[in-house]
């Protein structure tokens, strides 16, 4: 019996598969196609079943759990190639997707661009004034209904949008997340009159306070809605075919899994990323260092996650082509640095990225007609990379275009010619650009990098970590074993998971029984989820979180919530509230005086999964190098010969030091001189950085 | 081309890159600082703060960014500290100072200088400054339309030592915080400002670590000579010329003449000279700005004009100068009062664009909303509880030439958001009756201004006050080379009945309940001749309700079926060659309002 789980990512797709019975586990990869993504699914599940040594119908057919993390419907939002989709909203207030709180402009934008006052403009809209239907209907903050729902102007509407098209509409009107009657007539009324069109309420997918962020949410949700319906039919049936027997899971950004008929698709945004963090938060735990700042280098961005207490956190916001959205999902901060990102000269600066070569045509040493110098061609250059042992060894780079590229776009400009030079001068600005954005997420997070792990992987994490972690200031970092399918490790662990919301402002102090009401009506629409997804009784649990702050401030604080209110947990909230308020916004920022103001309750319906237990076979012996090549020494300055170790050969409790690098199939990891690499149990790398100077 | 401007210095290119966004990372970690640690809404919420480093000469080097005006007026308020304080600085010492007449901004915009020293060398500033909730005066909050003199705005600090060798100065402190509304509040953000500004000396004393002193303080000059080369460059491909341009503000709040802000533009060779020595006298309400406010401002608006990205340092202020004489609007005399200068500098950077649109017409944006409008309603709610509300409220950018104006976006000198109505109704006895833009108010032209914005209250409590603080009834924003203005704002009382018009400057107007106030912010101007737009992208604006079918044959001499929205050929031919007869098409007028 296998648990299986494929994440196709923006470069490669990538599997990872185990087998409960012997813990034994293997890897697969192959290149992403984003023309038939099945291709590239079919062909990673293969080569996984390979190394298990099964046929793939046999993997597909012993799957127990068959997991999936997508990135369809973000290609779809980002490559505009979502459904037509109208929507329905208050009358007098038709503007507000347009309106954008005023933020449209900037949100999810660097300063940089920001501060580029005439290039920059609203996003291109999704849906335009015409596509806006107000209706005459009004519900007021209390959730009393002030005007009534105007059927025979919805039903004129829905007959409108029918005839003109549209294959989705998005229903939000004001206040609906306290009184969500208006919303659900409206979604009878469509299916009377236009039964193929795909509905999503705003109720249902952001029931949220903040009228612009909740329409966003249903309005992308409607967008990407129908095109996921589509895909997600389409691969369940290939795989079925293939032999699969189990039905389809698929990961959501909020870290957990749900069936294909339960998702709800907006949910599944960047839903890699999060794989990639519950992996994190899982091996933070098991190896003991729960603190931990999770990286991830992929070909594109870079990536970074904290984990408290072997716990991922949950981000307030969400931006989508500069939309602000409410959806329940994994804190992950990102930057466009990656493997692929383009260095360039702009006037006499260095600059890298944030335009990316991507997969294709890649960078410069694929030889697939790249010609732009990348990060990877410096790391070849700078002989990190071997280039006989990309990929394992299936594809084969040319260190040679790769000196090219870098000579003719950057050296020439900036360094007399020299390649080399220049090679490290595009390692060390990528580096430091990352290093800045973990300082930057730890620090507004409230926290102090140093006092943090670092955990770091993605296809080229492992071999830039011992550079950005060490500018960091962690004292160790941790490559996982199966670091470059980490996402798809991840995807494997993740439970089921459904996050259900509610808004409803109450400043404390609070009857218990009025809280409690709130919350067990939420875990009564869990316990119904958990039994559509077939999770057992038993493995059922639930998660309470409120939101509170002080009145008539802005910033809001997620507390975790006693599992049942009585009067002594109503008592305990105001110093748990402020003991957090403290440790964000600093000592002595609490404004005791103001009142407390519960606004936002969650609960995380979780269907715990058993963690398959993972069978490692060790190899013994003390380590010894493969071979020893010229590697770039960013102390000296030089190129050194360097001892080369092959990753798989390493057993438990070897120790080497730095300067070294330590190749594994599908990532190469480089230990600095000064730093020293022993491996655990498990096989994870772990390198040592040696404390900072004081 | 090879390594010239940065190897000037001894800095290569990577370390220079290195340094570079390690400084204003440094930056971007004080700000946070501020942000976690302060008490006050202005700060928390509004993000009304910034932080920076400067260089031991008190040139700004990284700052960032929250509100552009305020950043750039570091170096005026520093370098008067330096002069003044200069031998006694030690390391710890921290430094406050708010009077404008003393290199300050406004009285409730506290700077804090830290020196930060390096083996007893003065190496750099870390710097902040923070628009505190209360700093005394008059009024609650400290600003008041009704201000005639400084001595009404607050408790003025000169440039003193608030810590000396790392020692707190109880007697300021106490001095200060008797003075103060909220004095735990202020204490609490001086001591966020603090933390910030020791962040920054901390990261500035690791970045000497790694790569030594000199390289350090080298990188920061080869930073200013960098900023000031692409500058340099930039201003010496605009066209030389003397270009003059005239704007309004409706008027102060206390006198109903309009007030006029003249701008003679000269660009010469690689400098830009900014005169505004025909603008208004000094003016009795409280809207003057200090000098250093309008150089910020004139900073700013340049920076729009540029091609290339460059860090906003003071390296790219040596190219500009600028002039204002003594008791003016633009460089107030003691004992003049400043609160609500910010609406003075809305409308200097519409000076600042227009002037700048004749050189660059090609990279030219015609007159936004005019700013951000202030609507404030007090009262007592069901509970008897006093409640204040009050918002910030952004609208309309101008057209651009190539692209129309953003409909409802912060303005360019700030980045506030408009508040959730949701919100707005769940705190406050208030009813948001409609918000939304308003058809036909986006200036028409080639490219077509952003909408107007209208919020329409209902006032629910018993009874209360109204203030707003709007502007551009009387002036509307300009339109550009044929572009027309944009539609003007408005404030209505009780739009559906008696509807009565009420001032640009609302002050204390008693309400009462179930009263409905219409507010309207202005829209923005268009660019090149109506006629020239677009007959597709006419249609698109009416099929989407921007523009009316009336409006399109108006406006844009497009004529079209009001159902089917297909275009009438000839008639539009007929209509815009009416159009193109009645001007010189080949010159465009400036402008229009």
């Amino acid at each position: 019996m296998y648990t299986v789980a494929v994440d196709i990512g923006g470069t490669f797709t990538d599997v990872f598969a185990v087998d409960a019975g012997s813990g034994r586990a293997a890897m697969g990869k192959a290149l992403t196609t984003p023309a038939d993504l099945q291709r590239g699914v079919l062909d990673g599940l293969a080569h996984a079943a390979g190394s298990l040594g099964v046929t793939l119908p046999e993997l597909l057919a012993g799957a127990e759990r068959m997991v999936h993390a997508t990135t369809q419907s973000s290609n779809a939002v980002f490559a505009f190639s979502g459904a037509k989709t109208a929507v329905l909203t208050t009358r007098g207030f038709g503007d507000t997707l347009l309106i954008m709180r005023a933020t449209g402009r900037v949100a999810g934008r660097s300063v940089f661009e920001r501060h580029h006052y005439r290039a920059t403009d609203k996003p291109r809209l999704l849906a335009d004034e015409r596509d806006v239907f107000e209706i005459v209907e009004r519900v007021d903050h209390r959730g009393r209904v002030v005007v009534p729902l105007d059927a025979a102007a919805v039903r004129a509407a829905v007959r409108a949008i029918r005839d003109r098209g549209y294959r989705a509409v998005a229903v939000a009107y004001l206040f609906s997340h306290q009184n969500p009657a208006h919303e659900r007539r409206t979604a009878e009324l469509v299916a009377e009159e236009a039964p193929d069109l795909y509905v999503s309420l705003s109720s249902e997918v952001a029931p949220v306070i903040g009228e612009y962020e909740r329409s966003a949410t249903a309005l992308f949700n409607a967008y990407v809605g129908p095109v996921m319906e589509g895909y997600l039919a389409r691969l369940e049936a290939a795989l079925v075919d293939a032999g699969l027997k189990q039905k389809l899971l698929i990961v959501q950004a909020n870290g957990g899994v749900t069936t294909t008929a339960q998702v709800v698709p907006i949910f599944t945004v960047e839903s890699g990323p999060a794989a990639g963090v519950v992996g994190a938060a899982h091996l933070a735990r098991a190896l003991g260092t729960p603190n931990v700042i999770a990286t991830d280098v992929g070909g594109t961005t870079f990536k970074v996650a904290l984990v408290r207490d072997g716990e991922w956190s949950y981000s307030r916001e969400t931006v989508l082509n500069q939309y602000q959205l409410r959806l329940p999902m994994v804190d992950v901060a990102s930057i466009g640095a990656g493997g692929g990102s383009i260095a360039w000269v702009d006037g006499r600066r260095l600059r890298v990225g944030p335009q990316s070569a991507g997969a294709d045509p890649g960078p410069a040493c694929y030889g697939l007609g790249g010609e732009a110098p990348t990060v990877t061609d410096a790391d070849v250059v700078l002989g990190y990379l071997s280039p006989e042992r990309f990929l394992g060894g299936r594809m084969r780079l040319h260190p040679e275009r790769a000196r090219e590229a870098i000579r003719a776009h950057v050296a020439a400009a900036l360094y007399d010619g020299d390649a080399l030079a220049a090679a490290a001068g595009i390692r060390q600005v990528v580096d430091s650009q990352m290093a800045d954005l973990i300082r930057k997420v730890t620090l507004e997070r409230g926290y102090d990098p140093r006092e943090f792990a670092m955990m770091a992987y993605g296809g080229c994490g492992p071999a830039h970590a011992c550079s950005y972690g060490a500018d960091a200031g962690v004292a160790e970092i941790v490559v996982p074993f199966f670091a470059t399918v980490h996402s798809a490790y991840g995807a494997a662990l993740s439970d089921v998971r459904f996050s259900l919301r509610h808004s409803e402002p109450i400043v404390l102090p609070v009857d218990a029984a009025r809280l409690e009401a709130i919350y067990r009506a939420m875990e009564a629409r869990g316990a119904q989820e958990l039994a559509l997804a077939e999770v057992a009784a038993a493995r059922r649990v639930y998660r309470r979180w409120v939101e509170a702050r002080f009145r008539r401030q802005v910033h809001l604080v997620r507390i975790d919530a006693p599992a049942e209110f009585d009067e002594a947990a109503i008592a305990a909230l105001p110093a748990a509230f402020e003991r957090e308020y403290v440790r964000l916004f600093g000592p002595g920022s609490a404004l005791a005086d103001a009142g407390i103001e519960l606004v936002n309750y969650g609960v995380d319906a979780i269907g715990q999964v058993a963690k398959p237990a993972l069978a490692v076979a060790a190899p013994g012996g003390a380590p010894s190098p493969r071979a020893e090549r010229p590697v770039w020494c960013p102390v000296r300055r030089d190129m050194r010969a360097t001892p080369i170790y092959d990753g798989l050969a390493l057993a438990a409790g070897a120790e080497i030091a730095g300067p070294a690098v330590i190749e594994h199939p599908g990532t190469t990891i480089v230990v600095l001189d000064g730093q020293r690499a022993t491996i655990d149990a498990g096989r994870h790398t772990h390198i040592h950085v040696a404390p900072p100077k004081a | 081309m090879r390594r010239d401007a940065t190897a000037m210095a001894g800095i290569d290119p990577i370390t220079f890159e290195v340094l570079r966004t390690a400084l204003d990372a440094v930056a971007d970690e004080m700000a946070y600082t501020i942000v976690r640690s302060a008490r006050s809404t202005m700060i928390k919420d509004c993000m009304d703060y910034s932080a920076s480093l400067c260089t031991a000469q008190g040139d700004l080097i990284a700052q960032a960014v929250n509100i552009p005006v305020m950043m750039c007026s570091t170096p005026d308020a520093l370098q008067p500290t330096i002069a003044k304080l200069g031998p006694t600085l030690a390391p710890g010492d921290c430094i406050i100072l708010s009077d404008p007449y003393e290199g300050g901004s406004h009285l409730p915009d506290i700077f804090m200088f830290v020196p930060i020293f390096w083996q007893e060398r003065l190496v750099a500033f870390a710097s902040t400054c923070a628009h505190h909730a209360d700093v005394g005066g008059m009024v609650p909050g400290s600003g008041s339309s009704d201000a005639t003199e400084i001595f009404q705005e607050g408790l003025r600090i000169p440039s003193v030592k608030l810590y000396e060798r790392g020692r707190p100065n109880g007697a300021l402190y106490e001095l200060i915080l008797r003075n103060v509304r909220f004095p735990t509040m202020l204490r609490g953000d001086l001591e966020a400002q603090r933390a910030a500004c020791l962040i920054g000396e901390r990261e500035v004393h690791r970045l000497i670590e790694r790569y030594g002193v000199d390289t350090v303080t080298n990188g920061m000059t080869a930073l200013l000579d960098y900023a000031e080369r692409i500058v340099r460059e930039e201003i010496r491909a605009m066209p030389d010329g003397i270009y003059e341009f005239t704007d309004y503000v409706d008027e102060d709040g206390m006198d109903p003449d309009p007030i006029p802000i003249r701008l003679r533009l000269e660009i010469r060779g690689d400098r830009v000279i900014a005169d505004f020595s025909a603008s208004a006298k000094q003016v009795r309400g409280s809207i003057n700005c200090s000098l250093s406010v309008t150089k910020a401002s004139t900073y700013t608006a340049v920076k729009c004009f540029c091609r290339q990205p460059f860090p906003p340092n003071s390296g790219f202020f040596r190219p500009i100068e600028v002039i204002a004489p003594e008791g003016s609007l633009l460089n107030v005399a003691f004992p003049g009062a400043t609160f609500m200068r910010g609406l003075t500098i809305y409308r200097i950077n519409n000076v600042l664009f227009g002037a700048l649109a004749q050189a660059l017409p090609e990279r030219a944006i015609a007159a936004d909303e005019g700013g951000t409008s202030i609507v404030v309603m007090e009262g007592r709610d069901a509970e008897r509880e006093r409640f204040l509300y009050m918002e910030t409220i952004s609208g309309a950018w101008g057209a651009r030439a190539g692209a129309d104006g953003i409909d409802c976006a912060s303005n360019v000198t700030g980045l506030q958001s408009n508040t959730p109505v949701e919100v707005l109704e769940t705190e406050y006895p208030i009813e948001m009756v409609q918000y939304g833009f308003v058809p036909d108010s986006g200036g028409p032209g080639r490219y077509r201004g952003g909408m107007s914005l209208l919020r329409e209250y209902r006032f629910l409590a018993e009874s209360g006050t109204l203030q707003i603080r709007a502007d551009r009834v009387r002036f509307a924003p300009y339109g550009l080379y044929g572009g027309r203005p944009g539609g003007r704002s408005a404030n209505w009382l009780d739009p559906d009945g008696a509807n009565a018009r009420l001032d640009s400057k609302v002050k204390n107007r008693p309400i009462a309940r179930g009263e409905v106030v219409r507010h309207i912010l202005a829209g923005g101007g268009g660019y090149g001749w109506t006629f020239e737009r677009d007959v597709a992208a006419v249609v698109e604006d009416v099929r989407d309700g921007k523009v009316s079918v009336d409006g399109a044959r108006r406006d844009y001499g497009v004529a079209l079926d009001p159902t089917t929205f297909a275009v009438d050929e000839r008639e539009t031919a007929r209509l815009r060659a009416a159009m193109r007869a009645a001007v010189d098409p080949a010159n465009p007028p400036l402008f229009t309002r």
